[in-house]
């Protein structure tokens, strides 16, 4: 299985690459795109100028470095959906992607997929979680498109993943493993992300919750369940990890593995990737039936983060 | 119908979730849209939809069926319930949000209208973007208020495949779009725009007694049919309305340029149901 991580300069990307990563992905938003629209309107989704290369050299610079070790990268065009006045900046984005030999783009609007497909651009598309792919027919429908990778949807189940990848073949498959669950399904929201993800993103506001309906309710149960909701919006955090669960996702034949942590600092892009790596590693050598390899990787989720890992930060909370 | 109201040619259609949603049926709406848009363990139930199908066919009401996102599993459940539309109400309209949905429609089922429903028109509903006017670039609102429905390649693509319907929300910041220019139809909901949904239920397990606030795609518990709630912060200038898996906002405003934006049918949902 491949680990996919991110990439926010050339600086890292030696690094990364050492620390254990296979594929690097990034993402890029043009001067005269942020004129226009703006960083939070951004070509890629990602609002904070961290997450972004500061120049195309810089991104040429890393593309370089990664193909001296054979590593690719790729490139995030994955905004839900691009007006037509858009499409002049992102087509040059992607001319710009293929000079500099950037590997695969990373898409999420059909209208791209098939202008990309129309234009006969000679790179590799993979379809963006965003693309919200749930089932196996949604994936034969963007294979069709040519598509040659699927990242699917962080909600999904193991089972259903394994469904998917059982039918749908000629086309690779990925999961993330690490970093920011967003409450919502990404793909299906609406909101807009501007400023500090804490506190203006709408999926992680502090909101007044009342319960509106089910007059019948009894005060203390009311209570209880705007607690509950109250809680929900608080876990929609960094931290989560489905990293116990590549025991099941080898098995069912995932491609990859995605950590996210674009605009994060170096040191930590690198230890998220050494964890995932390591885990990796404890897989490979076999050494550990399945509920111990889950153990084991319990503990180095402790030492990445200094916290014992628990349900509510898992991707998987009902494997056993 | 025609709507005194909104003029000629304007359709209106009654939206339900349920049975007793049909209580809200008047001589106005010659539509019924039907079925359950957000998430895939409220799809009727073949006698639920039969049922309705025959109520619609007697009361000479035209029938649309609404389906969410799907996993396989939600798949092969509407996959049954498409025949029994396909063999009943031969001409009726399938409202989806899902690509994988649209294939097997598409593939098995070719007397049944697709329509794109609202989760794969994308639109930027976020409430907050009314107060950007005038702080941002003009281009950067002309693109919240817009769609992917107006880009050339994909409108054409959409008409390939069969769609030449759109179901589209009504956002607090308006619209600027023209579908005449597409050939394709819309449909506005009205009041309750969807802003965002989740397979992580908000309500799961929200009234029960176990202490621990586990967020997971629980074993449904079918919550939704009980609560709503209401999320406010002083950042949103309306409430968020929080029914299951979806959070709403209601917008009771109906733009006056309905038919410059391509709109000829009215989507009323009284009540807000999944």
């Amino acid at each position: 299985m491949k680990i996919l991580s991110p990439l926010d300069n050339s600086d890292e990307t030696e690094r990364l690459i050492k620390s254990g990563a296979d594929e690097l992905y990034c993402g890029f938003v043009p001067e005269k795109w942020k004129e226009k629209y703006t960083l939070t309107c951004s070509i890629n989704r990602r609002q904070v100028p961290e997450t972004q290369f500061k120049t195309f050299e810089d991104l040429k610079k890393a593309v370089e470095i990664a193909h001296s070790y054979k590593i690719p990268v790729f490139l995030t065009l994955n905004k839900s959906y691009y007006s037509q006045d858009q499409y002049p900046l992102v087509l040059k984005e992607v001319d710009n992607a293929i000079k500099i030999g950037i590997d695969a783009l990373l898409v999420t609007d059909t209208g791209l997929v098939l202008t990309l497909q129309k234009e006969n651009k000679n790179i590799d598309f993979f379809i963006s979680t965003l693309a919200a792919t749930f089932n196996s027919e949604a994936a034969k429908f963007y294979r069709d498109l040519g598509a040659k990778r699927i990242v699917l949807p962080r909600s999904m189940r193991i089972q259903e993943i394994k469904n998917v990848i059982s039918h749908v073949k000629g086309i690779d498959f990925e999961v993330f493993i690490l970093g920011w669950r967003c409450c919502n399904v990404d793909g299906l929201c609406t909101f807009i992300h501007f400023g500090d993800p804490k506190t203006n993103y709408a999926c992680r506001l502090d909101y007044d919750v009342s319960c509106v309906s089910s007059d019948f309710l009894q005060p203390f149960k009311k209570r209880r369940v705007q607690l509950h909701q109250n809680i929900w919006h608080k876990i929609s955090i960094e931290q989560t990890c489905g990293v116990c669960a590549l025991y099941d996702l080898e098995k069912i034949g995932v491609h990859g593995v995605k950590i996210i942590a674009r605009g994060a600092p170096t040191e930590e892009k690198i230890k998220y990737v050494k964890f995932v790596r390591n885990s990796l590693d404890l897989l490979k050598k076999g050494t550990f039936k399945r509920g111990r390899f889950r153990e084991n990787c319990k503990e180095l989720y402790r030492n990445c983060y200094g916290v014992f890992c628990n349900d509510n930060l898992c991707y998987h909370p009902y494997l056993v | 119908m025609l709507s005194p109201l909104l003029g000629v040619g304007m359709e209106e259609a009654l939206y339900i979730s349920d049975m007793k949603g049909l209580r809200h049926s008047t001589k106005t709406y010659t539509r019924l849209y039907y079925g359950a848009e957000f998430c895939e363990h409220l799809i009727p139930t073949v006698w639920n939809l039969n049922k309705i199908i025959g109520i619609t066919a007697k009361g000479g009401m035209e029938f649309t069926f609404v389906t969410p996102y799907v996993s396989d599993f939600g798949l092969r459940k509407l996959d049954s319930l498409f025949g029994v539309i396909a063999k009943k109400r031969p001409n009726s309209e399938v409202v989806v949000n899902d690509f994988g949905v649209l294939r097997i429609l598409n593939g098995k089922y070719p007397s049944l209208k697709p329509v794109l429903g609202r989760l794969l028109v994308k639109q930027q509903k976020d409430p907050r973007i009314i107060g950007l006017e005038g702080k941002v670039p003009e281009e950067m609102i002309k693109h919240y208020k817009g769609s992917n429905l107006v880009v050339p390649i994909l409108y054409n693509y959409l008409k390939d495949l069969g769609i030449e319907r759109v179901e589209m929300d009504n956002p607090l910041h308006g619209m600027d779009i023209n579908l005449k220019k597409t050939g394709l139809s819309g449909s506005l909901h009205i009041p309750y725009v969807y802003v965002t949904t989740t397979r992580y239920c908000l309500a799961n397990s929200c009234d029960s007694l176990d202490s621990r606030n586990i967020v997971s795609t629980n074993a449904c518990g079918r919550e939704c049919q009980s609560y709503t709630f209401k999320l406010m912060h002083n950042s949103m200038p309306v409430p968020l309305i929080l029914k299951g898996n979806t959070q709403f906002i209601k917008n009771e405003n109906i733009p006056k340029n309905l038919e410059d934006i391509g709109i000829d049918r009215l989507v009323h949902q009284p009540e807000l149901k999944l």
